[in-house]
């Protein structure tokens, strides 16, 4: 009550700067400005003193609301800076008493909600209404609000518990940013950045770890995948200048939510790993699909990350897992749709689609065409036994020069030939000269092994010839590119010679010249069928290597049953080439 | 591609997906996290391509020999002489070795030597054909049946050449003549009680079940059951026979041990 007898004085002030009666016009200013402070200054303390503690920040809010609309009523400027004053120490009276306030209020909301909410909510407004002059109408509108932001941003930080903290700031941003779309007030869409920071920050450190519960779902999921929800409609409805959106600034918030999204995959997954990749797949799949179908080049940018990511993943966790000796396992059912996946992307990203331009530029669809054939490759590394990877590899090569061809896919051909000088490597450093010295006595042994991807590649000569000079070198190629371009004109030898070389080699010491000189007559006969000059050259040149060895080695080295039996069949061989030679002379001259 | 295939092509690989994800979160086991598939590409791969300057540059069986018995004679005086009951025993896992060694595909002069410790729970062998065997191994020893699987293992990585081909690496490294047996000389005890590449191992323990400790019967499970349980005891993952393989093997890469597991896995491959 004590504090109300000063009222009087209060109105007594503000009547006399009003009527104040001076012929010094200077003079006349200073004092209306004095009676004015005066009586805005005991004022603050009458309501101070009159209001109980938890209120005087509303009533001081309150007040600077009235100093303002006065402000705009009798166009008296000073009662606009007093009314910022007023407002910044309702400010610093909520900041530091009424985030104390747990009692509730008025049902589940406490005191402490209601009465930052109110003094925010008159930060809002002095915002927009307390600039006394147009020229700080921009630095008080970016200070009371960012002040009503960061009071309701700490309100969030004492009143949600701790998964939900996360949410909540974006939700606050997203808000914002939906306020700005409708009213264009510059203040808040720096204020959803700084939100939007903080949430990630917030979702990063400490939501990912959050291991509670909420009606049998995971908070960590729930609240995760609620910021990623928001982020990505931060992404599309924040305001930004038109020269930051057309550089893609905007889909900061896009990137922010989709790694979000895969951690937030990781974190829930951990409790079987293996679905972690396919998981990154499926997630790389839809970003990849909605990309397309918007138009959004970022989102498809995102969806090879995490394309690439799964990929990776699987050398850590997929190709080793299941149990021996298990076919069907979670290395199969994991691993082959990431295949179906690579592929399936790689086929929307054809030449002719304009809006995938700069993907391509990026070689982005080579890069998922090969990711495709690497993890199919080391599927079958892991999944067969370690000897039948060579013939697995084989099987991959066929198939790879069959889509060359059926889809018109020069991709397919460059793989299927870099993987058959794959299965070359592999077959003799692991089934020839990495394979135990004594031979094996079942059917598995390097013989039927090597023979089958030897038949398997040698089948695959139907694409290889059709597939021949179909694509030719480009004009400005590369000078270290051209022999690989070269090579690629002519499939057909590396898929010959390949496999010719494994069964060359694989032949065993005793009888090795014996399978040399038939071979070279097969491989004479398929070059006479094929019309391939350098195929029966190849026969030629092994029937040679046949009769040079018989003299420089065989004769004196070999037992004497292999050295009979070497001798008698090399001796027919070409006992049969020089019949052929001499009644196909002419004939087999044109051939040569 | 029309739109309506591309949606439908993308709904069954999202749905295959999705099924796969499922599969793999309703497993019972976790399966591990670990860099072991890339460190087993790149193992098989080193191994792989040892082996081709290993085939190039073979010793003579003759050469073999001479290293094996000059290494080993070099080692005879490292170690006390044995007393008469340490020398019947000596006599004993000779008598059971060569039985064993009969079955080797090479035929070599292979010698079985006791090693006096008994903390020395190892069986290691040496290029050309010497066998060591610690006291402390054959304490834990409770039948022939395990004392032959034991010979026959380190007779196989001598038949299968790859003792001679540690001398080989080991030379090629330290830029040692291998005509010159004194500098292989330098090479320590310790050097041949290591483990082998796992490759080797699972090699030699095929070896072990299809041609030595069941020479008739087919590889199955329980090949190894026979009376290992001391031994088992102190190594529980891995099949007795394997102990000199023990510190070599990492973990097994699935499928290379075929449907077994355990005590009783049979490898399958090459």
């Amino acid at each position: 009550m004590r504090s109300f007898s000063a009222l009087p004085v209060v109105v007594g002030g503000y009547w006399l700067a009003k009527r104040l009666g001076t012929s010094d016009e200077r003079h006349l200013k200073l004092a209306r400005v004095a009676y004015t402070w005066a009586g805005t200054g005991i004022m603050v303390w009458v309501l101070q003193e009159a209001l109980r503690a938890p209120w005087i920040a509303v009533g001081w809010i309150v007040f600077a609301v009235v100093l303002a609309l006065s402000t705009r009523w009798i166009r008296y400027q000073q009662l606009a800076w007093q009314a910022n004053v007023v407002g910044l120490c309702a400010l610093v009276r909520a900041f530091f008493y009424n985030y104390e306030l747990e009692q509730k209020f008025w049902g589940p909301m406490s005191l402490r909600i209601f009465t930052i909410s109110l003094v925010a909510a008159g930060l809002y407004f002095l915002s927009q209404k307390a600039a006394p002059k147009e020229r700080y109408a921009r630095a008080i509108a970016f200070l009371h609000s960012f002040a009503a932001t960061g009071l309701l941003a700490l309100l969030a930080w004492y009143e949600a518990p701790n998964g939900w903290l996360a949410p909540l700031w974006a939700a606050f941003a997203l808000v914002l940013a939906i306020v700005d779309q409708r009213f264009e007030l510059d203040e808040l869409p720096w204020q959803s950045h700084a939100l939007a920071g903080l949430t990630l920050l917030r979702s990063i450190s400490v939501n990912l770890y959050v291991t509670a519960t909420w009606h049998g779902i995971s908070v960590r999921l729930l609240s995760l995948a609620i910021v990623a929800v928001i982020f990505y409609a931060l992404a599309r409805l924040i305001r930004m200048p038109d020269e930051w959106r057309k550089r893609d600034i905007h889909h900061v918030y896009s990137w922010a939510a989709s790694a979000i999204g895969g951690l937030l995959l990781w974190y829930e997954l951990q409790s079987q790993p293996t679905g972690i990749a396919v998981a990154w797949g499926a997630f790389g799949l839809v970003l990849f699909e909605y990309g397309l179908l918007r138009k959004i080049t970022q989102f498809r940018y995102q969806a090879y990350v995490a394309l690439i990511a799964s990929f990776a993943r699987i050398f850590l966790a997929n190709l080793t897992a299941g149990e021996p000796g298990e076919f069907w396992g979670p290395r199969m059912y994991t691993i082959l749709p990431l295949v179906l996946i690579f592929f399936f992307v790689y086929a929307q990203l054809p030449p002719k689609e304009e809006n995938t331009v700069r993907d391509r530029r990026l070689h982005f669809d080579v890069l998922l065409a090969y990711l495709g054939t690497a993890t199919i490759v080391a599927l079958f590394y892991f999944q067969f036994p370690i000897e039948w990877v060579v013939s697995s590899w084989a099987a991959v090569v066929f198939a790879l020069l069959g889509a060359a061809l059926l889809l018109d896919q020069p991709l397919f051909l460059h793989q299927g030939l870099l993987l058959t000088v794959g299965v070359l490597a592999r077959g003799m450093a692991h089934n020839l000269f990495g394979a135990g010295y004594f031979g094996e006595g079942d059917w598995q042994g390097r013989y039927f092994v090597l023979s089958s991807a030897a038949v398997i590649l040698l089948a695959s000569l139907f694409f290889a010839f059709r597939l021949r000079g179909r694509y030719g070198i480009p004009q400005n190629v590369n000078p270290w590119i051209r022999p690989l371009a070269l090579i690629a004109g002519r499939p057909e030898q590396v898929v010959f010679f390949a496999p010719i070389i494994l069964i060359t080699l694989k032949m065993r010491s005793g009888m090795v010249t014996v399978s040399w000189g038939i071979e070279g007559v097969v491989i004479f006969v398929l070059g006479l069928a094929t019309r391939q000059r350098s195929f029966r050259l190849t026969g030629i040149g092994i029937l040679l290597l046949c009769v040079a060895k018989v003299f420089a080695l065989d004769v004196w080295g070999l037992q004497t049953r292999d050295k009979y039996i070497t001798v008698i069949i090399v001796g027919v061989v070409v006992s049969f080439v020089s019949f052929l030679w001499a009644t196909y002379k002419d004939a087999i001259r044109q051939f040569l | 591609m029309k739109r309506s295939v591309v949606f439908v092509v993308f709904f069954l690989i999202l749905g295959f997906a999705v099924a796969g994800l499922y599969w793999s979160q309703r497993r019972p086991k976790s399966s591990p996290v670990s860099a072991n598939a890339i460190l087993n590409m790149a193992a098989d791969a080193q191994r792989d391509l040892s082996r081709v300057p290993m085939r190039l540059t073979r010793l003579s069986d003759e050469r073999e020999i001479r290293i094996g018995k000059d290494l080993a004679s070099r080692y005879a005086t490292q170690t006390r002489n044995l007393t008469p009951e340490e020398e019947g025993l000596e006599k004993y896992v000779t008598r059971v070795g060569g039985t064993v060694a009969l079955r080797a595909h090479r035929h070599l002069p292979y010698t079985f030597t006791v090693l006096p410790d008994h903390n020395l729970i190892n069986a290691f062998s040496l290029p050309g054909g010497p066998v060591y065997i610690g006291e402390g191994m054959l304490d834990l020893i409770t039948s022939e049946d395990e004392l032959a699987n034991i010979l026959a293992h380190e007779i196989e990585h001598i038949d299968h050449y790859h003792c001679v081909e540690r001398v080989q690496v080991e030379a090629k490294l330290k830029d040692l003549n291998l005509d010159v047996l004194g500098a292989l000389l330098q090479l320590p005890l310790d050097f041949w009680e290591a483990g082998y590449h796992k490759d080797e191992e699972f090699e030699v323990d095929r070896e072990v079940v299809r041609r030595i400790r069941h020479p008739r019967a087919k590889p199955g499970p329980g090949a190894f059951r026979a009376g290992h349980s001391e031994l088992e005891r102190l190594f529980p993952f891995t099949p007795a026979p394997f102990r000199a393989s023990r510190r070599s093997q990492p973990p097994h890469r699935p499928g290379a041990l075929g449907n077994s597991q355990g005590a009783e896995a049979v490898p399958r491959r090459v």
